[in-house]
């Protein structure tokens, strides 16, 4: 089919061609990459490792109530400590043979451990 | 500039801190708790706005830092939540998690949506720990912090019907001809250095969009980048066959080994080639 862009030639009856092909063209089977949902990790989880600077804890839900502790009034510091017996960490760390001195890291946070 | 890739960096806001604070005033002694709470942070949110049509206002444009809600006050006062960030990107964007390369969503309709990064929550202020026995709690809660995210923007061109040929062959003229696109046209080849789309209307229930692509040379050459390039860039998720109208003189056989890779809708073009042209 003879076309010319300028004149305008013809270029209807192609694009009406194009527009029958286009139907005609068989539904492409694409995998269509979808978004992955994931089983989501417990928040409360958390591990501890040693190291020489101390106990480093890392875990979710400890690093995010860490970042929300004013470490500078008494209150808050008993919450948060109430908060790591409640998770368990307390018991983890003592089971990991915690000494009184020792520091425990959880994220920015370097804390001294009291018995 | 015709950008169709880029990584960028959002982190949400993180919430405003809650205030220990005890109530003064004159003639009231023990006033009690009264420290306001944090404003939320800001959320960081994806939306699609029909008139964009490149990703290049990201270039060397890439951290996005929604703002943080405001500290409480005194008296009680809650901090001001901060604005949400707006990040508009053109219909087609793709937005992935470069860490782990996971897709988190497409963007394809204009006005949609997207929240990528949540805002920290406000920390609460010292009024809400007072108990019957505690009624000067020095307890208070720092804000939330917000969710960073390293993203890659993935443009992909809805097209479809794509031109292909040589430089220099008419494919703009074609666009103009038919569409209301007004691509550069000159006589001179690879006048079209970035792809134009225009939307063919036949009638009022047949219309499709054509893409007009920079010219093709022999593979090999710089030419077979440009094929590699935007095979990816036309690999649109919402259509699901692009149709390829292909010029009589491209060199078909010198292109084939960098369109082998194409998928099959390159396959159904060549049938378009040899029915029509």
């Amino acid at each position: 089919m003879p076309i010319s862009a300028v004149s305008q030639y013809n270029l209807r009856e192609l694009m009406w061609k194009v527009f029958t092909t286009l139907r005609e063209l068989p539904e492409e089977e694409k995998e269509i990459e979808m978004p992955v949902y994931r089983a989501e990790v417990d928040p409360n989880a958390f591990e501890i490792e040693k190291t020489e600077d101390g106990f480093v804890v890392s875990g979710a839900r400890i690093e995010k109530a860490a970042a929300m502790t004013y470490f500078d009034q008494p209150g808050s510091v008993r919450r948060f400590q109430k908060l790591m017996a409640g998770l368990g960490v307390e018991k983890a760390l003592r089971a990991a043979g915690i000494q009184e001195g020792d520091s425990v890291i959880i994220a920015d946070w370097e804390l001294e451990w009291q018995d | 500039m015709f950008i169709d890739s880029v990584q960028i960096k959002v982190a949400s806001g993180k919430g405003g801190d809650g205030m220990v604070h005890m109530h003064r005033e004159k003639y009231r002694p023990r006033g009690g708790p009264d420290g306001g709470d944090g404003g939320r942070g800001g959320d960081v949110i994806f939306e699609v706005v029909p008139t964009l049509n490149t990703l290049s206002h990201f270039h060397q444009n890439e951290n996005f830092f929604a703002d943080a809600g405001k500290n409480g006050g005194p008296t009680n006062r809650s901090g001001r939540s901060a604005d949400d960030l707006i990040i508009r990107v053109p219909p087609g964007t793709s937005i992935y998690d470069d860490d782990k390369a996971e897709l988190i969503g497409d963007l394809v309709l204009p006005g949609q949506r997207l929240v990528v990064a949540k805002g920290g929550r406000g920390g609460r202020g010292n009024q809400h720990f007072a108990t019957s026995r505690n009624q000067m709690p020095l307890t208070a809660e720092k804000g939330e912090p917000g969710e960073e995210f390293n993203l890659r923007l993935e443009l992909k061109l809805i097209a479809d019907v794509g031109l292909v040929g040589l430089p220099n062959a008419g494919k703009s003229s074609i666009l103009a001809a038919t569409t209301n696109s007004r691509p550069k046209i000159a006589d001179y080849p690879f006048t079209t250095l970035e792809p134009n789309l225009g939307v063919v209307k036949l009638d009022d229930d047949s219309s499709f969009v054509m893409a007009d692509i920079p010219g093709l040379i022999k593979a090999r050459q710089w030419g077979s980048a440009w094929v590699s390039t935007f095979c990816g860039t036309f690999s649109a998720p919402a259509c699901s066959s692009t149709c390829w109208m292909v010029f009589r003189k491209t060199p078909w056989m010198t292109t084939t080994p960098s369109m082998q890779s194409w998928n099959s809708s390159m396959i159904c073009s060549a049938d378009v080639r040899k029915s029509s042209f």
